[in-house]
């Protein structure tokens, strides 16, 4: 079933806060590991991706570094303290908001 | 639309020509690493690219919103607080020199002050609009260009200059060491121990060679040293030397505070036998710690402003009192004589400021991904800090009298240029936050 790209609206942060809160990743690796746990629901564009991590650096939640991997350069972005608090404060807020629609939704049922 | 294309059509978006290059790096990698998936698949080279494009999305849109994040940087407030503060010290010091005898020359002083300051903001100007990374690219060359100058100095001080003038100068090749010191540490980045070693010999080597060409112990080596001190440890403390880096910031601390406490205590103990300090600074110890005992003598001044502070109303009397009498008072003590003439209440808010100031500095360059602009921001900004809490402990009757200039409020030229030589590179730093990229990581 096709999913709806604006349910993802304003979440994508949140998604993204939460794989680096696993380990530091570059770009391309955030998209591919984003759609290899979605199942190809959430294929994210690099147009996308990069205004956000670049935000999301700017506002002190993502730090970055380079670092040569297999003869390239790449950049990586960690996340930072104020980033997993981020993370914890969205994390809560989304748990809260789907028990909410799934009580609306499963009210009666 | 092919990568050439895609590349050029977002850079037309970014209008900042650093921040073109920044982001134009990121986002060309990640379209080679589509078209490798592409080619991996078993498509063509034209086709993987072409693809690979597709996959990125509208580049107006995305050079847009990038756009908006990677601008140059103004902090409003550090312009703001450092053009009142200037303000406020040319008329402190105004008022201080109509209180001389010498008319003329007070006048010809006030007139010298509102120069030195316009020259102290055409230099932090000149470097806040250009790039840091020139020392850190070039930080041999400009080393070799000041030992030489330092050499050429020691030939003809003495002939060319009165001793206070070589003094000052002297000082000024300290102050100028420190940002030096800050682009050798990010040199000997990724080097462990070694680059450790390296950069504490360079402290050590310059101190002594500049003492030997000539330059006297000061209170201006002394902060010079601190301050290149506290920012190994910060370099350290922040990974850039690479290993471990808990272990070299303990290191480093421990002998940065241990050192000097053992000469402190053999002072105060043991009378400096052990350590071979000299008679007169065993004494200055002495005066710091009970200025009291030395009132007649070398505790006069701090005695002097005990009794004027202990006077002084809420909003002040008009008058600079009998420190601002003094003469270099205008340099020594522009806090002193600004409590006594606009009331403890001015001075508590000016160093309220002041202390604003040098926090939102020190964040400024804490927080900086550029591991250079880390550490040149962290070596000025704490230099600064030095400088002011020991101007204002000296001021406030805590310290002893030492040659110290208070950032921005106090006269001469020398400090003036090295006060907004040292803040260009703090604004410099926060201006290119988002134009520089973070460096290798190790």
């Amino acid at each position: 079933m096709a999913i709806d790209k604006t349910l993802l609206s304003g979440s994508t942060a949140m998604l993204l806060l939460k794989l680096l809160s696993e380990k530091d990743m570059y770009g391309y690796e955030m998209i591919e590991e984003l759609k290899k746990r979605s199942e190809n629901v959430f294929a994210l564009k690099a147009g996308t991706l990069y205004p956000l991590l670049h935000g999301m650096e700017d506002k002190g939640l993502l730090t970055c570094y380079e670092q040569e991997f297999q003869g390239k350069i790449r950049k990586y972005y960690a996340i930072t303290d104020s980033g997993k608090k981020e993370l914890h404060e969205r994390k809560t807020a989304w748990q809260e908001y789907s028990h909410a629609v799934s009580g609306v939704l499963c009210f009666g049922v | 639309m092919n990568k050439m294309e895609y590349l050029e059509n977002l850079s037309e978006q970014i209008r900042n020509r650093r921040a073109k290059a920044l982001v134009l790096t990121e986002i060309a990698s990640h379209i080679e690493d589509q078209k490798c998936a592409y080619l991996a698949d078993g498509k063509s080279a034209e086709e993987a690219e072409l693809l690979a494009v597709k996959e990125m999305g509208d580049p107006v849109e995305t050079g847009l919103q990038l756009n908006k994040i990677h601008r140059p940087k103004t902090d409003f407030f550090l312009l703001g607080a450092m053009a009142a503060l200037t303000l406020l010290g040319i008329i402190m010091q105004s008022i201080i020199l109509a209180g001389f005898d010498n008319a003329a020359a007070s006048s010809a002083d006030s007139m010298r002050t509102v120069f030195y300051n316009l020259a102290g903001f055409a230099v932090m100007f000149l470097i806040y609009f250009g790039d840091y990374r020139f020392l850190g690219k070039y930080s041999k060359h400009v080393y070799f260009a000041y030992l030489i100058s330092a050499a050429l100095f020691s030939f003809l001080h003495k002939q060319l200059f009165s001793y206070s003038q070589a003094h000052r100068i002297w000082q000024g090749f300290y102050m100028l060491f420190i940002p030096l010191f800050a682009a050798f540490c990010y040199a000997f980045r990724g080097q462990k121990g070694k680059g450790i070693c390296k950069a504490t010999s360079l402290l050590f080597f310059n101190t002594f060679f500049l003492m030997y060409l000539g330059a006297s112990p000061s209170a201006t080596m002394l902060l010079s040293v601190m301050t290149c001190l506290i920012t190994l440890c910060a370099a350290a403390y922040k990974g850039i030397f690479g290993g471990r880096k808990q272990l070299q910031t303990g290191v480093l601390l421990s002998l940065s505070v241990g050192i000097p406490l053992l000469l402190l205590g053999d002072a105060l103990l043991l009378g400096g036998h052990i350590y071979l300090l000299a008679d007169y600074q065993i004494r200055r110890i002495q005066v710091l710690l009970n200025p009291a005992a030395f009132a007649t003598e070398a505790g006069y001044q701090t005695m002097l402003v005990r009794t004027q502070l202990a006077d002084i109303s809420l909003f002040g009397g008009g008058s600079v009192g009998k420190v601002g009498t003094l003469p270099g008072a205008q340099c020594d003590y522009i806090i002193t004589c600004l409590s006594a003439y606009f009331g403890f209440l001015a001075a508590l808010a000016v160093v309220a400021v002041i202390a604003a100031y040098f926090l939102r500095s020190l964040h400024i360059s804490l927080t900086q991904k550029n591991r250079l602009g880390f550490l040149l921001g962290v070596s000025c900004s704490v230099i600064l800090i030095l400088k002011t809490a020991v101007y204002l402990a000296m001021n406030f009757g805590i310290g002893m009298t030492v040659s110290i200039d208070m950032p921005f409020l106090t006269y001469g030229l020398q400090c003036t240029i090295f006060n907004f030589l040292f803040m260009g590179v703090i604004l410099s730093v926060y201006r290119n936050t988002n134009l520089f990229p973070a460096e290798s990581g190790i």
